[in-house]
């Protein structure tokens, strides 16, 4: 470690963030590499340790023995501080390296509050904020991750995005950084012969022009960038690089555990789930690789929980197979096994049981909407009696925490909705009233609203979100219509909601924004100790945009949106149909029980999804 | 069930490694080690360890022990390189051995206290022993309950200069103390506190303190 950083680090919360060296970190020899990549994470390490994704982009490109991948997350504001002090880089952890002298510099994109990090981590490695003022010796920046299916808000920072899974297309990206670094030619030939690769969108070879109503107008592209960016997927998940090894951090981070991912994509079709529609689609694991891998990463960690996780574990195919397999290895071993995201309507005792055997946490579910119409319009094909069913095989068994996660400013809604929420709570209660094993123990029914974004390669990226007063109305509506005692009411001031309403379907206009509002002192937006809507506010009013443009306002039908030429497979006029469907409260069935043909099997390994 | 003792050093950057943190790590270096140790009950067992005397974060040792129960006759040998083999970076297991010993007979340790300033520095290094062999040195100290005005000298068994090195670019003092530890121990930062207190005029840009070992009331090494 550097002398100078050793110093300033018992001064700071939390050192053990800053100083790498855990258990599985790699260190290699700067000489015997070509190639230095940084994985940024443009949030504190805790969190970004937490992220499967690092891992495994971590592991599979240090496999190669000429690439060096680091880590580097964002600093506390008191680091930050002592950095800027000292006239310090932000450097990445496994060598001390400042952040300027790395080749690729790489930010993986999570969530759109994260952007101010991003320019913020950019100036503290010392590199040019402004892709098109950067110099030639200066890293090349790219981004990843859900946010990348919108990137304009970025689009004046990053130099290239990667959209899509990049398992497959990442290393291919570097290999062609080689040659280009080795023969000298310029970054601009590099990004040309870059964006043939699959998911590959380099922003500064588009040109966007704009209506009068400040819509857009056009999207060109340069003669060689393809017209539609179409994201890269994984063919064989049985044959993705997943890493044996994974850091064990020294310091306590939020998921601190083996995670197995059983498959990518979803086969719901929840309306309002980025997710559930960018990432199709379905492919699984098969349990067997699943065992190994868990079996592997236990080994090489220590590690005493594992977790599975996918965008709706239940629906796993083979999860009996897995479930057992895992536990008959877990169990001798002290291990246990959390399963998170289950769905009320195939919850059943014996999968219950499986996983009390290990472990008793509280329950969670997540109707999303109180009211079978609304839960209709989104598509959540929960039943009422499903969740209080489920709920009672959980109370019967001794449970005695349930979490009720719920949207509101969902599109249609009305106060009735609103109310049939705390009707909901009421009759879990209820439940629990008559069936519960020790009633002598309570019990905490806690009822979780969120603001409803709409985002991008959805149903819904046409839908005005609700304004904030709006939310606030509805929150103490629903506050006042909750009167039990044992009913916690959680919910999230609308600010946040709408910020990141605002850059989920923002144009590239906002990047003067976002540069603004980080000058003003934007950092950790993520964190409600350092958000600031006043900054956000302020910084709208100096570059002259209309934050409501991007957030309240309802899109026609065939506006062009500012990410009209990057593609998750699925198409617009499927997405319209279901919008349609929405309107009329209409459902639409899994992709098991029918296919819609959303357009997503022409990027599955022979045109079909597996389902 | 063979309850086993293990002496380790924590070095750089493992010192920054909190003493709640150390636990997690040890409990799965044990695991990664292959050392089949008694666990915890519960939903959520893990490796019972037991971590003598909490280092404060940031300071080096070169003589931490921990104990832990193994439920497989030992090689001892063979433990230290196993568990060398699954630790993080600047931790490193130096022995293991069977010990009755309980933690709480630990009465003294030895730190060495490196003052380090920036540039050269040329004052009497004689000052600093002076200062503490002329009682009272009055600090003000926090135990768990409590903060009070204290006389440290009272915690010090003996302190002198190891070593002086004056450079252009950087100085450094090294000071051994040997200080109370275990019941009405004396933090080694209080010594830093105290010169900068009642010698302004050395008060260092930086220090570095390192535990050297640890002994019991008749001043043998505890082990
Ligand atoms: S193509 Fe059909 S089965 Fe595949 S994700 Fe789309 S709707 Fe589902």
């Amino acid at each position: 470690m550097q002398k100078e950083i050793e110093r300033i680090l018992p001064s700071v919360q939390k050192p053990a963030r800053y100083t790498g060296g855990e258990y599985n970190s790699i260190v290699k020899n700067p000489e015997n590499v070509d190639l230095r990549f940084a994985f940024c994470f443009p949030d504190v390490y805790e969190i970004g340790m937490s992220h499967l994704g690092l891992r495994i982009l971590y592991g599979l490109l240090n496999e190669h023995e000429k690439t060096w991948c680091e880590r580097v997350f964002a600093p506390w504001p008191d680091f930050e501080d002592k950095l800027r002090e000292n006239n310090l880089k932000l450097y990445g952890l496994e060598s001390g390296t400042p952040l300027h002298q790395f080749d690729v510099v790489g930010f993986t994109l999570q969530y759109e509050m994260s952007y101010s990090a991003v320019l913020n981590m950019l100036d503290l490695g010392g590199i040019t904020v402004r892709a098109a003022e950067r110099g030639e010796r200066e890293p090349l920046v790219i981004a990843g991750g859900p946010c990348a299916y919108n990137p304009e808000p970025l689009a004046d920072f990053i130099d290239l995005f990667c959209v899509g899974e990049a398992e497959e297309v990442l290393p291919r990206l570097l290999d062609i950084y080689r040659e280009y670094k080795k023969s000298g030619r310029g970054k601009r030939d590099f990004l040309k012969a870059a964006c043939a690769l699959p998911g590959i969108y380099v922003p500064s070879m588009y040109s966007v022009s704009y209506n009068p109503d400040g819509t857009v107008k056009e999207i060109t592209p340069e003669k060689g960038a393809p017209e539609t960016v179409t994201k890269a997927v994984i063919a064989d998940m049985d044959k993705v690089y997943f890493p044996g090894k994974t850091i064990v951090p020294s310091t306590e981070i939020v998921h601190d555990r083996v995670v197995l991912e059983l498959f990518r994509g979803c086969i719901r079709g929840c309306r309002f789930c980025q997710a559930g529609f960018a990432y199709r689609p379905v492919r699984s694991k098969r349990a067997e690789t699943l065992i190994r891998q868990g079996i592997d990463q236990c080994r090489g960690s220590g590690y005493q929980e594992v977790s599975l996780a996918s965008l709706s574990t239940s629906d796993y195919k083979e999860l009996t197979g897995l479930t057992d397999g895992m536990l008959e290895w877990c169990e001798p071993r002290n291990i246990s096994l959390n399963l998170p995201s289950l769905r009320a309507d195939n919850f059943s005792v014996e999968l219950l049981e499986r996983v009390q055997k290990v472990r008793k946490s509280g329950l969670t579910f997540a109707p999303e909407a109180g009211s079978v119409r609304l839960r209709n319009v989104i598509n959540k094909n929960i039943d009422e009696e499903d969740v209080l069913n489920a709920c009672r095989i959980a109370f019967e068994h001794g449970w005695s925490n349930v979490k009720l996660y719920f949207m509101i400013g969902l599109p249609t809604e009305t106060d009735e909705d609103i109310l049939a929420i705390a009707k909901l709570a009421s009759n879990v209660l209820r439940v629990w009233r008559n069936h519960a094993a020790n009633k002598a123990r309570g019990v905490t029914i806690t009822v979780s609203a969120a603001c409803f974004v709409p985002k991008p390669a959805t149903p819904f990226q046409w839908v005005a979100q609700d304004t904030r007063d709006e939310f606030q109305r509805k929150a103490r509506l629903l506050k006042d219509a909750i009167r039990e005692k044992a009913i916690k009411f959680r919910w999230h001031d609308p600010d946040t909601s709408f910020l990141e309403a605002v850059f989920a379907r923002g144009d590239r206009r906002l990047g003067k924004v976002i540069e603004t509002a980080w000058k003003n002192g934007a950092r950790l937006d993520g964190w409600n100790e350092f958000f600031s809507i006043g900054i956000w506010e302020k910084a709208f009013e100096e570059c002259g945009g209309s934050t409501e443009f991007y957030a309240n306002r309802t899109r026609d039908r065939d506006e062009i949106m500012p990410w009209e030429h990057i593609s998750t497979g699925v198409t617009r006029d499927f997405l319209l149909r279901e919008m349609d469907l929405a309107y009329k409260a209409d459902t639409s069935p899994d992709c098991r029980e029918k296919c819609l043909g959303c357009g997503a099997s022409k990027l599955a390994a022979g045109g079909k999804c597996d389902v | 069930m063979y309850k086993t003792r293990i002496l380790f050093s924590k070095d750089s950057p493992a010192s920054f490694i909190s003493h709640l943190d150390l636990m997690r790590t040890f409990q799965r270096a044990v695991i990664r080690a292959g050392l089949n140790v008694r666990h915890t009950e519960g939903f959520n067992p893990h490796a019972c360890i037991y971590i003598a005397q909490p280092l404060s974060l940031g300071y080096k040792s070169e003589c931490e022990m921990l104990d832990v129960i193994l439920l497989d006759m030992p090689d001892y040998d063979d433990i230290v390189t196993c568990l060398n083999s699954a630790l993080p970076e600047g931790l490193k297991a130096l022995s293991a051995y069977q010990s009755a010993r309980p933690f709480k007979e630990i009465a003294f340790a030895d730190y060495e206290i490196k003052l380090i300033y920036d540039g050269a520095f040329d004052k009497d290094e004689a000052e600093i022993i002076k200062l503490f062999s002329t009682p009272p040195v009055v600090i003000s100290k926090k135990s768990k309950r409590s903060e009070a005005e204290t006389d440290i000298t009272r915690f010090i068994n003996e302190i002198h200069i190891a070593g002086k090195k004056a450079g252009a670019d950087e100085s450094v003092i090294s000071l051994i103390a040997r200080l109370s530890a275990g019941e009405g121990s004396l933090n080694p930062k209080y010594i830093i506190y105290a010169i900068e207190k009642y010698l302004p005029g050395y008060k260092p840009d930086f220090f570095e303190i390192r535990r050297l070992s640890v002994l019991d009331k008749d001043l043998k090494e505890f082990r």
